[in-house]
């Protein structure tokens, strides 16, 4: 008999490639940032630029829209989900949104691949943006206490 | 008090939780024309509510909430005392006496046949009055106030020194279309004993109809309704659909509630105990013309499930006055952007909105300032055993929110536009926000101005 694959639980997506981002970037990240009325899966600081990735194992039209209102506290908004065929329709509107969107492919040696490249938000709200960066900046130092 | 006109009963507001009363204070007290406070907040804190109406002098009546114990016991219970039952409803028992004490302990909800007994209903009924009619009026005669009040009387000045409520409520029980005959029996029963009780002393019996929405989609149990009450009306009907939410609801439901409100008119005038602006243009429209009164709690009742009794966390999000809802903030912060809000204070104040709290807190740079109406605290719990992050506003953010609400709708239930104005503004709102927000937040004002102006029409071919 075989054993099934153990299914990817969006948890283990997240905190994998927290880690492995943590690593390579050396900047400010952060798991679970607010964001009004959302909850940003992970952020981190690039560059004095606010980034953001929303993950979905499956529902990609729900990540957009949660991404969408990413897109009112960052700089650069992505979706990460396992490689699958991306629909036509939905290629069009991450691109008409300046949305990114990334692979996660479990076990590469880098776990993300960039599909399409964000674009810079032009719906940024600078006073969000503000207090994005400044959670991350505190909950970084936080957490580097422990 | 003095017996206020039920005409003059036009903006209602809900006291539902003693965090609200400075809300209801200076300078809020001259927003609206009366309060109804719910019975199981007067069973809770009767001298704070006892003192609160004193310094008001609004007129004011209790909704006695009997529907509570037909839904079983554990809506009563309290969720953090191990099953306990909660000590407003417990004190709300004591006062109502049997069969509902009987009832709640054995755990089992209240049933038409326990109300069978003539004498049982007498008795019921007449507790149920007392408790509106005495409690407030009885804690002011005996409080520091009442020496003060004893004079007055001596000096004629009789309006004030009463505190009865403006008008009884019948005890009334949950409609829905399964159970709509029994529980309508035992309404119309209620209300005719208390009318015959009360009526004699010239006091105004109100009856309290809470539906179903589904009962909306039946026409021949609104009909019914209207039809059973209509037999010996009450003095005014007090209007409760089940989590009735006006900004959601569609053509049909809308039509179907404006019948109601219509039909149930014919015999006696109707107050909406929980309304939004659509009710509210209804009456300034004057499209339905004996619908007088519309009430809402403070910020977020204009809609309200049945059960639970009580409870829920108010969410602070921004009322949008040109869509006449409350927004999440991220959207009402689209909104705001897309209608030109953000350019300077004067557009602000021209394009989204000028009332007291915007005024104030708008002052220098709007796409700073409205960040007051948004801003929260961060918590972070365990969900699903994962950590992960709570937003919270702050109280210095429910504050605003609330009071820019409160001053809304006293603009709304005041407003000088005439109905063609009123619906080319829920026209123009559409127009230029629905390509901003998703349509669920938008598309009330056209099914609103659609309906309205339907029955307009309507009325006039008439």
């Amino acid at each position: 008999m075989k054993l099934k694959a153990k299914k990817l639980k969006e948890f283990d997506i997240v905190a994998n490639v927290y880690d492995e981002l943590k690593k390579t970037l050396r900047t400010p990240i952060l798991l679970e940032v607010p964001m009004i009325g959302r909850v940003v899966d992970l952020a981190y600081l690039k560059n004095n630029r606010v980034f953001t990735i929303e993950f979905k194992i499956k529902d990609l039209n729900k990540a957009l829209k949660q991404a969408k209102d990413h897109l009112l506290g960052a700089d650069f908004v992505y979706i990460c989900v396992p490689p699958r065929k991306i629909p036509s329709e939905v290629r069009k509107l991450l691109q008409a949104e300046g949305i990114g969107l990334m692979f996660y492919v479990k076990g590469a040696k880098k776990s993300i691949k960039t599909v399409i490249r964000a674009k810079q938000s032009k719906e940024t709200w600078p006073v969000l943006r503000m207090d994005v960066m400044q959670y991350i900046k505190s909950g970084q130092k936080k957490y580097a206490k422990n | 008090m003095p017996k206020t006109k039920l005409e003059n009963l036009r903006h209602l507001v809900r006291y539902g939780t003693a965090a609200d009363q400075k809300y209801l204070l200076k300078p809020f007290d001259a927003t609206y024309d009366a309060i109804i406070i719910n019975a199981n907040i007067l069973a809770h804190m009767p001298n704070a509510l006892a003192l609160t109406l004193q310094q008001l002098k609004k007129p004011f009546f209790i909704d006695p909430q009997t529907h509570a114990f037909q839904h079983g016991a554990e809506y009563l219970e309290s969720s953090t005392a191990n099953g306990k039952i909660k000590r407003s409803i417990q004190n709300l028992i004591e006062e109502y006496g049997e069969p509902i004490a009987t009832k709640v302990t054995q755990r089992k909800a209240l049933v038409p046949r326990d109300l069978a007994s003539p004498n049982v209903l007498k008795e019921f009924c007449r507790n149920v009055v007392r408790f509106q009619s005495k409690t407030i009026d009885s804690l002011v005669s005996k409080g520091e106030n009442a020496k003060y009040y004893a004079y007055l009387k001596r000096k004629g000045y009789k309006s004030d020194i009463s505190f009865s409520p403006t008008l009884i409520v019948a005890p009334y029980f949950y409609l829905t279309p399964q159970t709509f005959d029994v529980w309508l029996d035992l309404n119309l029963k209620c209300l005719h004993e208390v009318m015959a009780e009360e009526g004699k002393s010239g006091v105004r019996v109100a009856a309290q109809v809470v539906i179903d929405g589904s009962v909306l989609s039946n026409p021949e149990l609104i009909k019914k309704l209207a039809d059973e009450y209509g037999k010996k009306p009450p003095a005014v009907f007090l209007l409760w659909v089940d989590a009735f939410i006006e900004q959601e609801a569609d053509e049909t439901q809308l039509k179907a509630y404006m019948d109601l409100i219509q039909q149930l008119s014919v015999h006696a005038p109707v107050i909406n105990l929980y309304g939004g602006f659509f009710s509210v243009a209804l009456m300034v429209c004057g499209v339905l013309p004996r619908l007088t009164g519309v009430a809402h709690s403070l910020e977020y009742g204009e809609s309200r499930p049945v059960v639970p009794v009580g409870g829920g966390v108010p969410v602070s999000k921004f009322y949008l006055p040109s869509l006449h809802s409350r927004l999440p903030f991220r959207f009402a912060f689209r909104a705001i952007r897309a209608l030109g809000g953000l350019s300077s204070v004067s557009d602000y104040h021209s394009k989204v909105c000028n009332c007291g709290e915007c005024v104030a807190v708008i002052k220098s740079n709007p796409e700073e300032d409205f960040y007051t109406f948004g801003r929260t605290t961060k918590k972070e719990v365990l969900r699903r055993g994962a950590p992960s992050s709570l937003e919270y506003p702050t109280p210095e953010t429910k504050d605003h929110c609330v009071r820019h609400y409160m001053w809304c709708k006293h603009k709304e239930f005041t407003s000088k536009l005439a109905c063609k104005e009123l619906l080319q503004s829920l026209a123009e709102a559409h127009k230029s926000l629905r390509g901003h927000l998703d349509l669920q937040y938008v598309n009330q004002c056209a099914i609103w101005s659609k309906v309205i102006r339907e029955r307009i029409e309507a009325n006039a071919a008439k």
